[in-house]
């Protein structure tokens, strides 16, 4: 499960006939009517698919509705939401989607012990996860190496629940963040006995940690190796992800001195785009903008690729933090000193914990 | 007051679906980028960023793989645009240029081919909107004084008729539509086509046909829906993929249903504009009113029940009221004040339905009619309705209700007893009503403000609370800004007695508006309010931290405004400090800025220096607080003013650096900054060897400088012409300073491009006549550094014609000669500076520098000694001996200019001077003769012509008159000194000993007097040595160095030979006036002053024999002193 793949009705998938969305509407009718509380697993296209879970697993899910079992590929799987957990544990992990790590916690803050303790297993699982992976979001270089190994200890215990890539893939950002490159390869090597999707995510994954080290030329070989993953026909998740490879070699090359080539090719991978791909396009409009940049003289252009995905495709908070962040030095530099405060607001309100914001912030301490 | 809706305003409340944002039907698959390209276009346009609409609409133009569709709604997409960025033209004529060209986009894109039914409807709506919008400018325009009324008003009926002609609709109903010209009927063919399909849809589903007499379509709101029973049994034929278009089509239909309501309403909206073109009570103005009434009541009876047929009822009700007929217009809007629905639309329109039918009420006096409902509504918080605001509609309702139930109290009768609630009641929410529309002041506010003065006498106070005082402050700050108005217009109308009257009023007001607002924060729990007290702020008294923020503001202007600056800068810069996201900090840490210069300016010596220090600090903290925020510029601008002012070189270095990139007044920050650390620069150059910083700080500020200049000329881009002053004065005056560092730099390219540029270069506009240049001092600056350029760069024509440009800037009469000289010394004083420059650091004594400084030199001679021959004018003759002059005599020219070349060019300078005075029948020369004689005695002296120095200074100092000229006795006292020191080189002790006497302490022989150094350091003294200013920086300068010289003449006398008897004298007195000068003033006039001194007596120690210690000995001594007297007297220190 992870909440930035793409829908992949065609892998792992052995959802019934007869589950569309009219069929999921008048089941939601009827179950309100009886009262009858259900699990619910949300898919990344938005939709959801209810019933009783049957079983949790690293690469998929089972949940029973009325026209039978389910199965649902673990990258097709936004968040799965379980019958009788507090309210709190869901706006937590709510918040931990939105990337607000903070607010989880205060969240999970909320949840009294007696609640968890008599709670069903499935659930203390999805708490103790919550947590860690929270307090790994949120760490600091202070209290990062204790985060991690929270983390990694969850992971070690439950190698069989649903959440296992997911949290590998957030052990391998923590200690890139901490500069840890060794430890943060190695868990994402962990995304490699997942499905294909994840498979080349992770490779993505290594090529940014490699481009993190300044070695951007290996890093377009990762993204390359990325991309030759192979995969089924109709697979659209991988697909999803071998477009952002592809977009992580153009932002290699905006590295390299190739920002030009670097254009081209975020150029064709919005022409190749599903127009309907929200998140590949954010990404490839946010690639775009900063080879643009790279390139030099191209402000003008690179502003409208970054405003693209500040006004357009802004549901992805990673890029959408990038945007604001290039934005304000754009608009700065266009002398719009109003937009750029505007996107400077928009960015420390949204996004504080960003690099991106940290990075603005950063910029603006005096020497 | 504003008494209806702009059209803009009716579209935006009832559009329904954004048309241009659906691609067209029929076109073709679009990809990814076209979708993101067309999603960014709308959302551009609903955040009106038209700039950037314009600029995504060129890339997707020359995007070859951009879809055709995109490209084609490019020219009307660009209407909008072009639109839009109208709306923040300030200027007329380019706004108008704007919407020209908007209109021609538009007319482009209607006729480049039958645009399909969406691009129509959009175009043609927008060719509405734009043409009504086109009008009410020229209606405006016709409105203000002096206009050509009558043409404006043709020209605007033209709009407002051609505006319908866009709008209106042609076609009769069931009539085929088969040529679209107008947004009516482009609504009514898509109509007709949904229709047609969702007929078919049904058809195919089992319903019936609609019979042959139903209403068409568009009559969506009496159309009898379907039996909802009914619907899902009869669709059960189509399939899902039907079903799902069926649904499509009926939303489509209900959206061009709503889409053909709000063309109607804005046909008719223009008509109502173009009957408030024509003059009030003319027939046309009547007319046309009576035509929107008739088409809005059409609107408002097809639609009863939609939010357009509310809209119009309310418009037909206007219509009436501005036609005077009250009773048609108050039943017509009755059933609006009627509305009790939450929704914004609902609230709006009964604002604006009560307020007219009050405006009727009032004017037939029907008090009576008066309804509680509406009362109760009036007395709303608007801030509280959904999207409701306090508008000029509400302002209007709330001020007439407060009217309405004035007079109806006073209609109570007094003798009845019953009555006193009920008309206590009805003061008390007529005086809140006035209260809250003075407060706001806008619309109706000065009746208001006469109504709750009125309305104040007899309503009863209840306990005194925050809000209470505070709303009292509230209503009498409007009034001060209402007598400030009146003074304004006053004084445009040149009325002094009404505008003093007015000022005393508004003075009044303020003083008021002070102490009420004092006294709610005392209420609120502030003990202080007037020292920016914040203590007791965790514990206020029913009162938010906002409101006691916004009072506090409120403060800070008002008090500045009285000239309290103190009180003023404390309050505001409390709030910059402790609130900065308060509303109204970043104003109020302005106006504390704004106190401490204004203080600083009407302070001196201390007081002065640490009001423009406190200011300094305050804008250091504005910058940190709000480095991105046009406040941060201006604190950026004043903290410059303080660092220039406080001569800071570092402080400069530091604002430059932290001004940041956004900063709307970065450019000027910087050219100021450049400028005053290039002044540094030279200055700093000027000092004493030990007494300046090193060379390489020197260098570093110099670069700083340049880079600065750089920086801020960059800054006005692709400018086509100068800015308004005073940047356009700051640009030419930066491009000057860069200019003279160019010079220096031997890039004489860079300074002849920067000072012949079109737009700021100063040679341009000084040469072109440009008023900015025609006097003053940049005129000054521009011409004697051109001459400078141009003669080393041997444009001896250029040259020629900025010595005529000084001649001419001089002007004419008594002064018009001292004035050209001293432009000619300044211009020397630049050029010596530029030959200093040449002269110091490492590279001095290398070819390039020697070169360099011969190539400056050999244009210079030939130049002066051209002018010297063919110009016999006493200017040009002044200029010449002052230049050759200025090339002889600089200290730190040695390196670059030889010894015995500066002495031929003080001789060809003296030779000039000496054949001018030749002709003292010439009454220029005769004017300045005494100047031409201390000039040469300037040149003898350093030539070491003592007699003919002596010879000049005394005819000078012949006149009694002249006998108190400072510069003729420091001159006269320099020689003596110098003529001493030459004697006694010589080994004529006597007479050096008579020379360095008469130095000191004067020659008292009559008819030449002469003050000698001593009296010259008292009679400065007596002047004033410690007043603000240049003048008492000149004053302290001269005391303390010839206080200075009068040690060093008697150290001089001690050291000479034949006087070693006098010499322990001698050595002793020089060590005690040293002694005492630092006792007096312990600075001793400054660090280079200082070292002077302690120089002087460390040779006087020596020379005594003691140990050289300087001013140590000094202290030691005065200890021992102080120890012994205590010692003597058992006193406690």
């Amino acid at each position: 499960m992870n909440r930035r793949l793409h829908p992949n009705p065609a892998t792992g998938s052995t959802r019934l006939v007869g589950s569309g969305l009219l069929a999921a509407g008048l089941m939601l009718v009827v179950f309100n009517t009886l009262g009858r509380a259900e699990d619910s697993v949300v898919l990344v296209d938005g939709s959801r698919v209810r019933g009783s879970i049957v079983s949790l697993a690293p690469d998929a899910v089972e949940i029973e509705g009325r026209s039978g079992i389910e199965k649902v590929g673990i990258a097709e799987i936004q968040e799965v939401m379980l019958d009788g957990e507090p309210e709190s544990l869901a706006s937590a992990r709510t918040l931990l989607v939105r990337r607000d790590p903070r607010g989880a916690i205060e969240e999970l803050a909320k949840i009294e012990a007696a609640d968890i303790k008599d709670a069903e297993p499935r659930i203390r699982e999805e708490y103790e996860f919550l947590k860690v992976a929270a307090a790994a979001g949120a760490a600091t270089a202070a209290d990062g190496a204790a985060a991690a190994q929270g983390l990694a200890a969850f992971l070690t215990r439950n190698a069989r629940s649903h959440h296992f890539f997911e949290g590998q893939e957030m052990l391998g950002d923590l200690y890139a963040r901490l500069g840890k490159y060794a430890e943060s390869a190695a868990a994402y090597g962990a995304l490699d006995r997942g499905p294909p999707a994840l498979r080349i995510r992770a490779a993505s994954s290594k090529a940014r940690l490699l481009l993190d080290q300044g070695k951007a030329a290996d890093a377009i070989k990762e993204f390359e190796a990325a991309t030759k993953i192979p995969t089924e026909p109709g697979d659209t998740a991988s697909a999803a992800q071998k477009g952002e490879a592809q977009l992580g070699m153009a932002r290699c090359l905006a590295k390299t001195g190739k920002a030009t080539d670097g254009v081209t090719m975020a150029r064709a991978a919005i022409r190749a785009a599903d127009p309907g791909d929200r998140d590949l396009l954010a990404a490839a409009f946010a690639a775009l903008g900063e080879c643009q940049r790279a390139v030099g003289g191209k402000d003008q252009d690179a502003l409208i690729s970054f405003l693209t995905v500040d006004l357009v495709y802004n549901s992805v908070p990673d890029r959408h933090a990038e945007a604001l962040y290039n934005l304000v030095e754009l608009w700065e530099a266009t002398k719009q000193p109003e937009r750029a405060r505007e996107a400077r607001q928009n960015l420390i309100t949204t996004y504080p914990d960003s690099p991106w914001a940290k990075k603005l912030g950063a910029a603006r301490s005096p020497s | 007051m504003r008494a209806i809706l702009p059209p803009c305003s009716l579209l935006v409340l009832l559009a329904t679906v954004a048309w241009a944002a659906d691609p067209p039907a029929g076109a073709s698959k679009e990809t990814a980028a076209d979708v993101a390209a067309r999603a960014l276009l709308e959302v551009l346009e609903e955040r009106q960023m038209p700039d950037v609409t314009l600029a995504v609409l060129a890339r997707v133009e020359a995007d070859p793989e951009a879809s055709v569709e995109l490209k084609r709604e490019a020219a009307f997409r660009r209407a909008g645009a072009l639109i839009g960025v109208s709306r923040t033209e300030a200027d007329s004529g380019k706004r108008a240029k704007l919407l020209d060209e908007a209109q021609a986009s538009l007319d482009a894109f209607l006729k480049s081919g039958t645009p399909n039914g969406r691009q129509a409807i959009a175009a043609y709506t927008q060719k509405g909107s734009l043409l009504v919008e086109r009008g009410r400018a020229k209606a405006e325009q016709a409105n203000r004084p002096g206009a050509d009324r009558k043409t404006l008003e043709a020209e605007a009926v033209k709009f407002f008729d051609e505006a319908v002609k866009s709008l209106e609709g042609k076609s009769k109903p069931g009539e085929p539509i088969t040529i679209v010209t107008n947004a009516e009927d482009a609504v009514l063919q898509v109509l007709r086509e949904v229709d047609a399909k969702i007929a078919a849809l049904k058809k195919v589903g089992g319903e019936e046909e609609p019979k042959a007499d139903a209403k068409e379509s568009e009559d969506g709101d009496t159309k009898p829906e379907p039996k909802a029973k009914q619907k899902p049994a009869k669709q059960a034929r189509l399939t899902i993929q039907q079903r799902r278009e069926l649904e499509a089509l009926e939303a489509e239909q209900e959206a061009l249903r709503g889409k053909l309501i709000q063309t109607r309403l804005t046909g008719a909206a223009a008509l109502f504009e173009k009957a408030k073109a024509y003059p009030e009570k003319s027939k046309e103005r009547a007319d046309t009113l009576a035509a929107s009434a008739a088409m809005f009541k059409e609107i408002a009876d097809k639609y009863p029940t939609k939010g357009g047929g509310l809209f119009a009822r309310y418009y037909e009700g206007r219509n009436y009221a501005m036609l005077g007929k009250w009773e048609v217009a108050a039943n017509t809007v009755v059933p609006l004040t009627m509305l009790d629905q939450k929704q914004p639309l609902a609230i709006l329109l009964r604002s604006r339905a009560c307020n007219t039918l009050l405006e009727c009420q009032l004017a037939e006096k029907k008090y009576d009619k008066f309804d509680a409902s509406i009362r109760k509504f009036a007395l709303e918080d608007v801030s509280r309705l959904p999207g409701a605001k306090l508008d000029a509609d509400w302002l209007g309702f709330k001020y007439r209700a407060a009217k309405a139930l004035d007079t109806m109290a006073e209609t109570l009768d007094p003798k009845d007893a019953k009555n006193n609630a009920e008309r206590a009641k009805m003061q008390a929410d007529a005086k809140k009503l006035a209260v809250e529309v003075a407060k706001a002041n806008a619309d109706f506010a000065d009746e208001a403000r006469e109504l709750s003065a009125k309305l104040g006498k007899v309503v009863e106070e209840g306990e005194r609370t925050f809000a209470a005082a505070f709303d009292e402050a509230k209503v009498a700050l409007t009034t001060m800004q209402g007598h400030a108005g009146e003074a304004k217009a006053a004084a445009a109308a040149k009325d002094a007695v009404k505008e003093q009257a007015a000022r005393k009023a508004a003075g009044e007001a303020r003083t008021e508006t002070v102490a009420k607002l004092e006294e709610a924060l005392k209420l609120a729990g502030v003990a202080a309010p007037l020292s920016g007290d914040a203590s007791a702020d965790e514990a206020l008294k029913d009162v938010t931290i906002e409101e006691v923020n916004q009072a506090r503001y409120y403060l800070t202007f008002l008090l500045y405004e009285a000239g309290k600056f103190p009180e003023a800068a404390a309050i505001g810069r409390m709030l910059a400090e402790r609130y900065p996201n308060a509303k109204g900090s970043r104003q109020a840490a302005k106006i504390a800025m704004a106190s401490w210069q204004q203080a600083g300016q009407q302070a001196t010596g201390e007081a002065r220096d640490l009001a423009l220090a406190k200011a300094a600090e305050l804008a250091g903290i504005v910058m940190k607080t709000w480095p991105d925020e046009p406040e941060s510029a201006d604190a950026a601008v004043i903290a410059i003013g303080a660092a220039v002012s406080g001569r800071d070189p570092k402080a400069i270095v530091s604002i430059i650096e932290q001004v940041p990139a956004s900063s709307p007044r970065k450019a000027e920050v910087q050219l100021r900054a450049g400028m005053a650390l290039w002044r540094e620069v030279q200055e700093a150059r000027r000092g004493e060897e030990g007494d300046k910083p090193d060379e390489a700080t020197i260098a570093g500020w110099r670069a700083t400088a340049a880079k600065a200049l750089d920086d801020g000329i960059a800054g006005f881009g692709d400018a086509k012409e100068l800015p308004a002053p005073p940047m356009g004065q700051l640009a030419v005056a930066g491009a000057l300073s860069r200019v003279q560092i160019a010079m220096e730099d031997d890039d004489d390219a860079r300074a002849a491009t920067l000072m012949q540029h079109p737009v700021y270069g100063p040679w341009t506009l000084v040469a072109g006549d440009n008023p900015l240049l025609k006097q003053g001092t940049l005129a000054e600056a521009a011409l004697t550094l051109g001459l400078r350029l141009f003669i080393q760069t041997e444009d001896f024509a250029k040259a020629q014609q900025a010595m005529t440009g000084l001649e001419k800037v001089a002007g004419q009469g008594d002064e018009a000669s001292a004035k050209l000289t001293a432009m000619y010394l300044a211009m020397g004083r630049d050029l010596q500076g530029q030959l200093e420059s040449l002269g110091s650091g490492e590279k001095a004594a290398s070819p390039e520098v020697r070169k360099r400084a011969e190539k400056i030199l050999t244009g210079f001679e030939k130049f002066l000694d051209g002018v010297a021959a063919r110009d016999s004018k006493t200017s040009s003759q002044m200029w010449v001996a002052t230049t050759y002059l200025t090339l002889g005599s600089g200290k730190g020219t040695g390196a670059v200019v030889p010894p015995s070349q500066a002495a031929a060019y003080l001789k060809k300078s003296a030779e000039v001077y000496q054949k001018l005075l030749s002709n003292a029948d010439n009454p220029e020369v005769k004017n300045f003769e005494p100047s031409i004689r201390l000039k040469m005695a300037t040149i003898y002296q350093v030539l070491a012509d003592w007699d003919e120095a002596q010879k000049q200074i005394d005819w000078i100092l012949a006149d009694p008159k002249r006998q108190n000229s400072l510069e003729a006795q420091v001159m006269a006292a320099e020689v003596l000194q110098a003529a001493g020191a030459a004697a006694a080189a010589a080994g004529d002790a006597e007479k050096a000993n008579s020379l360095f006497r008469e130095a000191a302490s004067g020659r008292k022989t009559p008819p030449v007097v002469i003050w000698g150094w001593g009296n010259i350091a008292n009679k400065v003294a007596r002047q004033g040595i410690d007043v603000a200013g240049d003048k008492g920086q000149q004053n302290r300068d001269t005391f303390f160095d010839a206080r200075l010289r009068v040690a060093e003449c008697l150290v001089a006398r001690a050291r000479l030979p034949g006087k070693e008897k006098e010499r322990p004298t001698r050595l002793d007195t020089a060590q005690a006036a040293i002694g005492m000068t630092r006792k007096l003033y312990p600075d001793l006039g400054g660090e280079g002053f200082a070292k002077r001194y302690e120089k002087l007596l460390k040779d006087v120690q020596r020379e005594k024999g003691e140990k050289p210690d300087g001013f140590q000995a000094l202290d030691a001594k005065a200890q021992a002193a102080a120890a012994a007297a205590q010692e003597t007297t058992g006193a406690t220190p």
